[in-house]
């Protein structure tokens, strides 16, 4: 039994006391360039929770993952549905819509500041040619939020897609044939027979997402490091800030904690909302 | 046209108009790549290079040492990857073929640390590379990682499925544990060994804050560090920062085009088996 053994040694050491010393970290003044660790009970909680700032983090986060996760699963699933009923061409584009999905995301994620780019990028440039005007992107606050999510939904949609896409091949035809005969036309078939015979997969993609976008740093970091202003400033992306630009440990693991609490509860009220329906 | 080929048409199209969408700035990023810094800043932009160029690719290569930045993420990737390969297919093994006390608990701890957002891990592992004095080494790029709950589970996963009357066979002609292991489970599971590599290879090629915090070397650096490092020239060197991206994105794309039946197949397969 040493494998057994060297698992939970592993996952002891670098996972279970990371958490934990995370947990106790939260209610001290930790400061580990100053090698400061000194108690300080809820102080970090309670002056987050009567902070703007964080209320202001976290609705940007969740506004993040909402829309991200939405339109991940939603487009998804369309594009899913479509190539499943093309005859020809759908390895093609199987192919091609996973394609920004295996590109490496922080080089994504430069591209698209230029794509962005007011001045010299393709987005601009695209709306020219179609006689709009053109806009600031990642310079404005009220889109440098919606710009990010829009390069994570072209860059991640075509995982959602590839689910969905093995999803639909399983679904019997004998289930289809039986509710045509029945006189279902093509949207009853598709809510009667396709969704709930993909709900696994449907689950699947919203659930990963979710938690996946709850903790989205990369993207942020490279494109807007907040700003303009705080309008691109998540939870996360606070977190990052307390600890390794200010090296506030214990202001960072407090507001990890409520993080992971948010995380916890969105994913659970997902669950059971999914139970239910 | 009957009702069905104009459907055909319309969604041929459609997919089509998205498939541009993802792929322009992909050929955008590599056409400029070849362009002068002149050629990118004037207005109206040119698509294709009027006077391509490889100049940008040998500021890259001599100015940020992107060369050494690729040699460093490559070997790294592959060292990590062999290894967490190997430890999730002996954990995923072991949960899946043997029972032992308290084996419940312990695969429960392994896929609940799934859940856990980095953030509330990345804290207090950053003092304990301070307290091990593993900062600065990659050392704690590796050791940290040597495990992988979603490499665990997926093999698990796969193991299960595998035929038992194999395993018992070969325990009767009198075969080692991890004999078996080695010459019997391993073979037979590389469909889904492959379908983990390629994923643990991206993820590492990908990696960004973790080495970001723990390599202070400039020789240490990694792709994406460098790719943080070319954000700095934004202003000045847009040549660069094009040459840097597609030297990042390229080989990637190529490796994926090549084997993109496995990537998808293994993709597709981690969903499923959820």
């Amino acid at each position: 039994m040493p494998v057994a053994i060297g698992v939970l040694a592993f996952y002891l050491t670098f996972m279970v006391f990371p958490i934990a010393y995370s947990l106790v970290g939260s209610f001290f003044d930790w400061r580990p360039l100053q090698g400061r660790f000194d108690f300080h009970g809820l102080k970090h909680y309670r002056e987050l929770l009567s902070d703007p700032a964080f209320y202001r983090g976290m609705r940007i986060n969740l506004t993040f993952m909402a829309g991200v996760v939405i339109a991940r699963t939603v487009i998804g699933l369309a594009i899913a549905l479509a190539i499943a009923s093309l005859r020809f061409g759908v390895q093609f584009f199987r192919t091609v819509y996973f394609l920004p999905v295996v590109a490496p995301m922080i080089a994504i994620s430069l591209l698209w500041t230029w794509i962005y780019d007011p001045n010299y990028g393709l987005a601009n440039q695209a709306l020219t040619l179609i006689g709009l005007p053109t806009l600031r992107w990642l310079r404005d606050p009220d889109l440098a939020l919606l710009g990010i999510m829009v390069m994570t939904v072209w860059k991640e949609v075509g995982y959602a897609v590839v689910i969905f896409l093995a999803a639909l091949a399983g679904v019997p035809r004998s289930l289809y044939e039986a509710a045509t005969i029945d006189g279902a036309n093509a949207w009853n078939r598709f809510v009667h027979v396709t969704l709930p015979s993909i709900r696994p997969a449907t689950a699947f993609i919203v659930v990963t997402s979710i938690i996946t976008y709850l903790q989205t740093f990369g993207q942020i970091f490279i494109m807007t490091r907040g700003g303009p202003g705080t309008s691109t400033t998540t939870t996360v992306y606070q977190i990052y800030d307390e600890a390794f630009v200010l090296f506030d440990f214990g202001t960072a693991a407090a507001l990890s904690m409520l993080l992971f609490v948010v995380v916890g509860v969105v994913t659970i009220v997902t669950f059971v909302f999914g139970r239910r329906s | 046209m009957t009702a069905h080929v104009r459907t055909q048409v319309a969604l041929l199209l459609v997919l089509s108009l998205g498939a541009v969408v993802i792929l322009v700035p992909f050929a955008w990023m590599v056409l400029s790549s070849f362009k002068p810094n002149v050629e990118l800043v004037q207005l109206p932009p040119s698509f294709f290079p009027e006077e391509p160029t490889f100049a940008n690719f040998v500021r890259v290569w001599t100015e940020i040492a992107f060369g050494r930045y690729m040699w460093n993420s490559l070997w790294l990737a592959t060292v990590r990857t062999l290894l967490v390969l190997y430890t999730s297919a002996l954990a995923g093994y072991l949960f899946a073929v043997y029972d032992f006390r308290g084996k419940r608990l312990l695969f429960g701890l392994v896929l609940a640390t799934m859940m856990v957002p980095w953030p509330v891990t990345i804290i207090a592992q950053y003092q304990q590379m301070l307290w091990f004095g593993w900062v600065g080494s990659y050392v704690a790029l590796i050791v940290p990682t040597l495990m992988n709950s979603f490499g665990i589970f997926m093999m698990r996963q796969f193991m299960a499925g595998l035929p038992r009357e194999l395993i018992d066979a070969a325990r009767v002609d009198g075969a080692s544990e991890i004999g078996i292991f080695h010459r019997i489970v391993l073979p037979l599971s590389r469909a889904a060994v492959s379908a983990l590599g390629i994923f643990l290879f991206l993820w590492s090629w990908d990696d960004f804050l973790w080495p970001y915090l723990m390599l202070l070397d400039d020789a240490d650096y990694v792709l994406p560090i460098g790719i943080a490092l070319l954000q700095g020239r934004y202003e000045v060197d847009f040549g660069a920062v094009f040459a840097g991206m597609s030297l990042t994105i390229v080989p990637v794309v190529i490796v994926y085009v090549f084997l993109q039946r496995s990537f998808i197949e293994g993709i597709a397969f981690s969903g499923i088996k959820e």
